[in-house]
């Protein structure tokens, strides 16, 4: 009948065409290029009209998302404000416009109370700060170190015990490390030609203050200094990965150099009247708005909901297949994209992924093209691999020379516990955590000996010190442990005695058994405990030295009268049983 | 150089009663004609807007328009240090950084004056349009002061709808509800300070936060009569006249359905 016939599978949309088989990462560039004028128009407007109100943006109290404005009354507005039912409450100013500003009555005199400045120096702690913690929270902390610490050199000049004390509570206390140094750089090494010290103003510039990073660079250049330059965060990549569609995750090379790359397209169009420090800040709110990870994409006041590439390849693909398009015709499609973010390497194509999850969307006949389109939305940016937590057992050698000095190693530039001075130590077991290893329990290795753990560190060792250095050591149970956010390190410590005063050679050369690795090391040295003060030295060090101090009066205990506690023990439960 | 004297100081007094609650910061706009005030709440719900004309004061003397920016908990808190028979005469020099107040006891035994520190306070001045109500109540300020804190105990948003049958102020919450008309007074056996007076073009209704009308009561003192009036979807004012110099009124934004949004 010809009611039945089946329809000839329509061609691919050009659009989807083009997105499934994009060859180069030029294809995410052109389309952030080709749209950032509507983007940034759109945002800027946006963001200056619903922006929030926030010290660090020059605004003066009370300020959003904080209710402790000191008086009772603004607090308690504030709750009743939050409590919106059916009706909402207006606001008087979407009533009454502001007037024309009145002719200025006098000259204004000398500023009485100190207004709210936005300097390069008050953008930078406000960004250091609110890296990993909620605007909220980090108000209160702010306005007291600015009054505390009003400028740059105030800073630099302020001894480290004060500005860990205006820190405190915040978390995350290498920020406050390298507010600190950054700041007596800036003081020692940025002067204009008069010696009077100079906030760097270009992004070279404050990318060589310790501390401060491509992002922190981009925000102040950007909102201080009018730069156009992108400053990108986790929010921002998931705005441009949703607006271009990017198919890859945040981890990977997308957030690195790609970034950047996308970071300047974005200025390619945009109105020389958008302000590059509102565009990045308007950005960074979106992502905290609407763009957050659960945005749909189709909230009509979006700004954005025109633009997202994501609603609109979901509407390609939609229509596509339910005009009877063949699913295998877009996967084929899909495996040629080479672009180089896209699939980042040969076996993880995320073009493929992203299109998957549209067509598991599309396939379920449930779903309209809105809840098709807001699946997609949120599909992107990819969800990085699953790195499960893991357990690491560490074996861990403290060498003390006759001078009390200790033999450390520095940890690279890079990764966990970068740049710190650690007891050398070699990695004998990762386990891939579920729930097993509870804290304090010794590990045993399977398959390893404890006789093939010590030859190996023991020709680690030699190697550094020279082999007859290296002398037996005893071994302190149980293991400590030191939890990360992601990994717990169980560290055997093995400790002993050393003659030598000085490091042989510092390159590694020692066969080991699979499963075993030598934690690279940058340089090593003989420290002693003042040293290691003066270094500083990380909470797990501390903790090692800790239990030297206590574990080597607590082994004489032991092996003074071993079991002596439990007798007492016992006599108390006797007495207990003559009663 | 600007200076005032009210003999009646406590109009001042109450005056920053009727403010200090609402309003943390504000500028007094000092002109030739008078004061001013016009400040939000820090939520930007409400809006106060005071003027005291130059001819109600015993003396009054401007040479330039100038804003003193106070914070109204410490001014309040030196006005109460004025007894309310004492005359109150306030000074400032033209770029001055403070405000001087002054308290002359009534047969001048006992003078007393403060220094305030006054700030740059950064305002939008708002624009309120003149709006023909559609409705205005008068009524006795201590009957409109009892409606709201009896509605307060049963919940926290007020409906205000203006009939021919009168005013009807009403309250719904979680104890229950409760509802307060208010008619005209007919007949002349009441002085006019106690009438109710209601002026209806049409029926007007609109929803408030109680919260805002009960700060708003805390003018009460300032004068016996209320003065409020109301049309469709713009906010509501009341008005407190202060005898033979000027007003007290807040703005207040209606409680709108979002059904539609």
């Amino acid at each position: 009948m010809s009611a039945l016939k089946i329809l000839p599978p329509i061609a691919i949309p050009p659009r989807l065409s083009a997105f499934l088989s994009h060859q180069s990462v030029s294809y995410h560039v052109d389309s952030l290029e080709s749209s950032s004028e509507t983007i940034s128009q759109s945002l800027s407007t946006w963001y200056l009209a619903s922006r929030r109100k926030l010290p660090w943006r020059g605004d003066p109290e009370p300020f959003d998302g904080w209710n402790g404005s000191g008086t009772l009354d603004g607090s308690a507005l504030n709750s009743d404000s939050k409590k919106k039912k059916a009706s909402s409450q207006k606001s008087i100013s979407s009533f009454f416009t502001p007037a024309a500003p009145k002719p200025s009555p006098a000259p204004p005199p000398t500023p009485r109370a100190a207004a709210m400045m936005i300097t390069p120096y008050h953008v930078w702690i406000s960004e250091i700060m609110l890296q990993q913690t909620r605007v909220a929270a980090v108000i209160p902390f702010y306005t007291k170190w600015i009054a505390r610490f009003p400028t740059v050199s105030h800073l630099a000049s302020a001894s480290e015990e004060d500005v860990n004390a205006h820190w405190a509570g915040l978390g995350f206390y290498r920020r406050a490390k390298h507010l600190h140094n950054g700041s007596k750089y800036i003081i020692e090494n940025c002067k204009d030609d008069d010696g009077e010290v100079v906030f760097p103003n270009t992004v070279e510039g404050l990318l060589k203050v310790p501390g401060i990073g491509p992002y922190t660079a981009g925000a102040i250049s950007s909102i201080c200094f009018k730069i156009r330059t992108p400053a990108v965060d986790g929010n921002v990549l998931r705005v441009w990965s949703r607006c271009t569609t990017v198919c890859a995750n945040v981890k990977g090379k997308y957030g690195g150099p790609w970034s950047q790359v996308l970071g300047q397209g974005i200025y390619k169009n945009c109105p020389e009247a958008v302000e590059p420090g509102i565009l990045n800040q308007a950005i960074m709110e979106l992502g905290a708005t609407y763009c957050q990870n659960q945005g749909s994409g189709i909230d009509s006041s979006d700004p954005l909901k025109e633009v997202y590439g994501t609603t609109k390849i979901a509407k390609d693909v939609f229509t596509y297949l339910k005009s009877n398009g063949s699913a295998q015709s877009l996967r084929d499609l899909a495996s040629t994209c080479k672009c180089e973010i896209c699939c980042e390497s040969p076996d993880s194509n995320g073009v493929l992924a992203f299109l998957d999850l549209i067509i598991d969307a599309v396939e379920k006949n449930d779903n309209s093209l809105d809840d098709v389109k807001s699946i997609a939305h949120r599909a992107l940016p990819l969800e990085p691999p699953k790195k499960g937590k893991r357990d690491e057992i560490h074996h861990v050698a403290v060498l003390e020379n006759e001078k009390g000095e200790f033999l450390m190693g520095k940890r690279e530039e890079d990764g966990l516990l970068a740049g710190q001075w650690e007891f050398p130590s070699i990695c004998v077991k990762v386990l891939l955590a579920k729930d097993g290893g509870g804290k304090g329990k010794v590990f045993t290795q399977d398959k390893i000996s404890d006789g093939e753990i010590t030859e190996i560190l023991n020709s680690y060792l030699g190697g550094l010190i020279g082999k007859e250095q290296v002398q037996p050591r005893k071994k302190l149970d149980p293991p400590l442990v030191h939890i990360f956010t992601h990994i717990r390190h169980f560290m055997n410590l093995e400790v002993g005695k050393t003659d030598a005063t000085e490091i042989m050679k510092s390159e590694v050369d020692v066969d080991v058994l699979d499963g075993v690795t030598i934690h690279p090391y940058e340089s090593y040295e003989f420290l002693s405990r003042d040293d290691m003060k003066a270094r500083g030295v990380t909470s797990a060090i501390k903790k090692v030295s800790k239990l030297l101090d206590k574990g080597g009066k607590g082994k004489r205990k032991n092996e003074g009268g071993g079991d002596s506690p439990t007798p007492t023990k016992k006599k108390v439960v006797n007495k207990e049983e003559e009663v | 150089m600007f200076e005032a004297r009210l003999t009646n100081g406590s109009i001042l007094k109450k005056l920053l009663e009727a403010l200090k609650d609402l309003v943390t910061d504000a500028n007094i706009d000092c002109s030739e004609e008078g004061l001013s005030i016009q400040a939000m709440d820090s939520s930007h719900v409400s809006l106060c807007a005071v003027a005291l004309r130059s001819d109600g004061f015993d003396h009054f003397r401007c040479d330039r328009n100038i804003s003193l920016g106070f914070n109204s908990q410490n001014l309040g808190k030196i006005l109460k240090c004025a007894d309310n028979t004492d005359m109150i005469t306030l000074k400032a020099e033209d770029s001055a950084d403070n405000l001087t107040l002054m308290f002359e006891s009534k047969n001048q035994d006992r003078i007393s004056d403060f220094e305030l520190k006054l700030m740059d306070i950064d305002a939008d001045h708002l624009g309120i349009p003149d709006t023909e109500y559609k409705t205005t109540i008068r009524m006795p300020s201590n009957e409109f002061k009892r409606i709201i804190t009896d509605l307060q105990v049963l919940g926290d948003t007020c409906t205000i709808a203006v009939t021919k049958e009168g005013v009807r102020f009403s309250v719904t919450g979680d104890l229950g509800t409760g509802n307060v008309l208010v008619r005209s007074t007919n007949g002349v056996d009441k002085e006019e300070e106690e009438a109710v007076v209601i002026d209806m073009e049409e029926p007007v209704e609109l929803t408030f936060a109680l919260r805002y009308l009960n700060f708003f009561t805390k003018a009460t003192n300032l004068g016996p009569s209320v003065v409020i009036s109301m049309s469709p979807d713009v906010p509501v004012v009341v008005e407190y006249p202060i005898e033979q110099i000027g007003h007290i009124k807040y703005y207040l934004a209606p409680k709108i359905d979002d059904a539609d949004e």
